[in-house]
């Protein structure tokens, strides 16, 4: 068998670069989606506040729940600002499409290069 | 200065001595000790570990 | 295998092992029990109150699977590093390396966000007693400073202080559940009028997955005290899995409180659910009990955070798969303590950014690759290494099942947090990807190839 892989040794200078550029990734992964949501907001136009008459019956709370609105707080104007905030699950088939490819694009070609990576180890661990 | 204003600089102060405390004994430690004893820990030493053969001087 | 370098031949460090299994139930419980206090309730404003009933069991089925795992797994690599370990033993070094990266990433956000949290309950109360504008800031930074002080100090006191403190906001769990009258309805909880249909259908119940996993995510933490624990084939399974069973039982009682006292468009939107609970049982006692334990909660979790995400660091390096620096071990605490004080600045620059969404995104997709590694390390394991071929110190049932239902429920957590979270996924996952193609390209020359596979174990069948 060949003779095992030495690897050479890292710099002071060169393990404070690595550490400094997984640092820098990870900031720019945090601040990647913050930027594209604030594109999304900018181009969302503003829909101008309508003049609505909040009352418990409209927002479809029952005696039950109004007694408990009251306890925490809560006016029908105030917990309508909660009640109507729904969330929008429209899917995107183009976008969850993207997200397929990469999750399970990143999953296999991890799993090969690892795999290569294994034998590898096996071989220096096993054979020498 | 109230009370919240006087918790609010102690705990910046406490905050600022447990880190300086920490930065300074590790400075102390690699000054004291040999860099390759501090590396030298394995993975896997269990049964060496709990027999106390791979311990420092202690024993 | 015993070489040691030619400097030192009779002198190795290694941290102590000194914990037993109650410090290792108190490792996982600890981590995540500030989620049944904050965080678990967006599930309810996803899918409505039942869907997160639902998305509360089904995740704990997918942790339960994620438990059994661990633990068979753990019970036979039992070293600090954890799934990272795993990984490099039975997947290979570039998985290895990512598992670390999530271990890490997951750890030092989640302990983030419990750090921010302690400096929002320090300006809620300091509101209640007439300050405003608190800064919150130098608390969230004390949080922080002084976990990592008590880590760097020493692992046995660092965790018998997390088992006082997660034992105790365990209790308010339970003296809250008790409090509300549990056995007769209409008197305090008011399910009958509360509860209603899902709101969304049946896709916000798989919306509501992705947050579900705040009722137990970090629980799988146990297995990076490996190297400290004494006997760990035997109390990392124990410590595991009781762990689990105490979650389950927090998890629900505390949907069956909060449920059956808020609407559920409330809750689902609330910081501190269960002090809201409290509040209106009308109980200042219960008010500051809750606060108490809520603040307890996320120390201990951001403790447990800083413990682990040190340990996976520290092991990373001892490998050289990030600079070597790190893998020290201090000669007198016998703590990775270097490792501990790289985390600090990170952890505190997050608890202090306004980027907490993503944060806690950020962690929670961490924890779900994570989960998923766990899918094919685990049928890789049993069938490179068959039952018998080593010893396992403790051997999961069922056998590839639990394997193949952690797999189909993280697919479904993937598309919770597609539907919740798109860009931000994509994003991380970005984020891995550019990580791997450094390790790849640039970090693994300087790895020693076959100095990493470490236990006493045969060739594996296949290779």
């Amino acid at each position: 068998m060949s003779k095992n892989y030495t690897p050479p040794n890292q710099s002071l200078f060169g393990q404070i670069f690595d550490s400094i550029l997984i640092l820098a990734l990870v900031y720019a992964s945090l601040m990647l989606p913050l930027l594209m949501k604030e594109d999304a907001k900018a181009e969302e136009p503003t829909v101008a506040a309508e003049v609505v008459v909040n009352t418990w019956e409209s927002l479809g709370q029952n005696e039950v729940m109004q007694a408990q609105w009251v306890k925490l707080g809560h006016n029908p104007d105030s917990a309508a600002a909660i009640i109507n905030n729904r969330f929008d699950y429209t899917i995107d088939p183009m976008m969850l499409l993207i997200t397929i490819l990469v999750v399970v694009g990143y999953f296999v070609v991890m799993l090969k290069v690892s795999d290569k990576q294994y034998r590898e180890v096996i071989a220096e661990k096993f054979d020498n | 200065m109230g009370f919240w204003n006087i918790l609010t600089y102690v705990a910046w102060g406490i905050s600022a001595v447990l880190l300086a405390w920490m930065v300074v004994d590790a400075f102390m430690v690699s000054s004291q000790y040999d860099e390759a004893y501090l590396m030298s820990s394995r993975e896997g030493a269990e049964d060496e570990v709990a027999h106390g053969i791979a311990l420092d001087g202690e024993n | 295998m015993a070489t040691a370098t030619a400097a030192n031949s009779n002198r190795r460090i290694a941290m102590l092992k000194v914990l037993n299994p109650f410090h290792i139930w108190a490792l996982g419980v600890g981590i995540v029990l500030v989620g049944e206090f904050m965080g678990w309730n967006f599930t309810v404003g996803k899918g409505g109150a039942y869907a997160s009933l639902i998305a509360c069991w089904v995740i704990g089925l997918l942790y339960t699977c994620v438990a059994m795992i661990d633990s068979e797994v753990t019970s036979t690599v039992a070293a600090a590093g954890g799934q990272y370990t795993q990984a490099k033993h039975i997947i290979g070094p570039l998985m290895a390396f990512n598992v670390g990266l999530y271990l890490v990433m997951a750890y030092t956000m989640l302990c983030a966000a419990d750090a921010w949290v302690v400096g929002y309950l320090m300006q809620t109360g300091a509101a209640v007693m007439g300050f405003a504008d608190l800064d919150t800031r130098p608390f969230a930074i004390l949080t922080v400073a002084f976990l990592a002080w008590l880590n760097y100090r020493g692992v046995f006191m660092t965790l018998t202080i997390n088992l006082v403190i997660t034992f105790l906001a365990f209790m308010a769990l339970v003296v809250l559940f008790f409090a509300v009258d549990p056995f007769s309805q209409g008197v305090v909880l008011q399910h009958q009028g509360l509860l209603t249909d899902l709101p969304y259908g049946w896709i916000g119940v798989i919306a509501s997955l992705q947050f579900g996993m705040w009722y137990y995510l970090g629980i799988e933490g146990t297995c990076q005290a490996a190297e400290e624990v004494r006997s760990a084939g035997r109390a990392i399974p124990l410590g595991t899995l009781g762990g689990m069973l105490t979650l389950l039982v927090a998890a629900t009682i505390t949907w069956f409180v909060a449920s059956g006292l808020m609407p559920w468009q409330y809750l689902g939107q609330a910081v501190t659910p269960m002090y809201d609970a409290a509040t209106l049982l009308g109980s200042s006692k219960l008010q500051l009990m809750l606060f108490v334990a809520t603040a307890f909660a996320a120390i201990a979790s951001a403790n447990g955070c800083i413990n682990d995400a040190s340990r996976a660091w520290f092991s990373l390096a001892r490998d050289r798969y990030i600079p070597v620096f790190f893998g020290a071990i201090h000669p007198s605490y016998r703590t990775p303590y270097r490792a501990i004080i790289f985390l600090v600045p990170i952890a505190i620059s997050f608890a202090v950014t306004p980027l907490l969404d993503q944060v806690i995104t950020f962690s929670i997709l961490s924890g779900l690759l994570g989960y998923t590694f766990m899918t094919f390390n685990m049928l890789k394991f049993r069938k490179m290494w068959p039952l018998g071929s080593i010893h396992r110190g403790y051997i999961h049932p069922f056998h590839p099942l639990p394997a193949i239902t952690l797999l189909v429920l993280c697919i479904a957590t993937y598309f919770a947090t597609f539907l919740g979270y798109g860009a931000t996924l994509l994003s991380i996952m970005a984020f891995y990807i550019m990580a791997s193609i450094w390790f790849v390209l640039q970090r693994y020359q300087f790895v020693k190839r076959a100095d990493q596979f470490t236990m006493p174990w045969p060739r594996p069948k296949g290779y």
